[in-house]
């Protein structure tokens, strides 16, 4: 019930501030008269209100960017930690190799162990249990950095077996 | 003129402020009833097939003729899901680890046949140098690139023919 309600109101507050958007919108772009032959250009795609306003986590568009950024950006940190010989370049090398394969199991868990399939308990504890792997793996590897060779000079030595 | 230009400017005025509402206040209240809306359909069209005794195939198509563009893409996931299994093992076995890293290595060595840890090595180059190359692939479409049929073909066949050359190139090395 209470979240009946909260749902409401959540959509009343939705399309006020799209009104008020609109407002916005509108009252910028009639403020020229010279602007007029440019007005349906420069108004905001209704699309983009409504994905700025519909998600239900306003984070996942910029997750999934952060996603492409970090998957872009291994292709010079996995070099790069192999000729730059500084301790940081492990912890680098660690930090974004883990975090990139939370990343794609996350989907994989997502995708595959789905409610429709396995019911409403199971996805959750397997997408925390991968929460968990993924934060034993990372202190693993950075326990390993402090402790040991290193990562990159492990997997120089790995390669000469 | 100007009159009519006023007229004109009103009358968008009112339609920008009242386009995007209706709109949007329809996809809000159906957001949640399509995804409910899509599994009710299919729920529908199995039963309908049963009613009617229709053969269903026990394979679809897609698994015993598979289109190069599929194969990729599960490779992708398979080459990025057993390097995972790898890199975590790996990271989790160091917490509790008593030996340092040569001495891990050299129980390796004691443990497994060298026939087997070359096997290891070779599909663990193979599929990192596929998963490297085919998220290029991944990275241009995100950026728009490649989308065309003859484009997706033409670079799964390059990212094919690379990994096939460093596959080759480890084999050769041993």
């Amino acid at each position: 019930m209470n979240s009946m309600v909260a749902f409401r109101c959540l959509h009343s507050k939705i399309a006020l501030n799209l009104a008020k958007q609109n407002l916005r919108n509108v009252s910028a772009l009639c403020a020229t008269r010279k602007a007029q032959n440019s007005l349906l250009s420069k108004a905001i795609p209704v699309s983009t209100i409504l994905s700025k306003y519909t998600s239900s986590d306003h984070s996942h568009s910029k997750l999934w960017t952060a996603e492409r950024v970090l998957s872009a950006a291994l292709i010079a940190v996995m070099p790069a930690s192999f000729f730059v010989p500084l301790p940081a370049m492990d912890y680098l090398f660690a930090l974004s190799v883990i975090v990139h394969i939370h990343w794609g199991m996350e989907a994989i868990v997502v995708d595959y162990i789905r409610p429709s399939v396995f019911g409403n308990v199971i996805p959750k504890v397997s997408l925390a249990a991968l929460y968990l792997l993924s934060i034993l793996a990372l202190g693993g590897l950075f326990y390993f950095n402090y402790s040991d060779v290193g990562v990159t000079q492990a997997i120089r030595m790995m390669s000469k077996i | 003129m100007s009159l009519l230009r006023a007229i004109a400017g009103k009358a968008r005025l009112s339609r920008c402020m009242l386009r995007p509402l209706p709109v949007s206040v329809n996809v809000l209240s159906s957001k949640h009833d399509l995804r409910e809306s899509s599994t009710e359909e299919s729920r529908k069209f199995f039963e309908r097939n049963k009613q009617l005794n229709r053969p269903m195939s026990p394979i679809s198509p897609i698994i015993i003729n598979p289109p190069l563009t599929t194969v990729l893409s599960i490779s992708h996931r398979l080459t990025g899901l057993s390097l995972s299994v790898l890199v975590y093992g790996w990271g989790i076995s160091e917490i509790y680890a008593r030996s340092n890293f040569a001495q891990q290595l050299d129980m390796l060595q004691a443990t497994f046949p060298s026939s087997f840890l070359a096997t290891i090595k070779f599909l663990v180059i193979t599929s990192f140098a596929f998963h490297f190359l085919n998220g290029i692939r991944h990275l241009a479409w995100d950026m728009g690139y490649g989308f065309t049929l003859k484009e997706l073909y033409l670079s799964g066949y390059v990212v094919l023919s690379i990994t096939l050359i460093i596959a080759a190139y480890a084999l050769s090395s041993y």
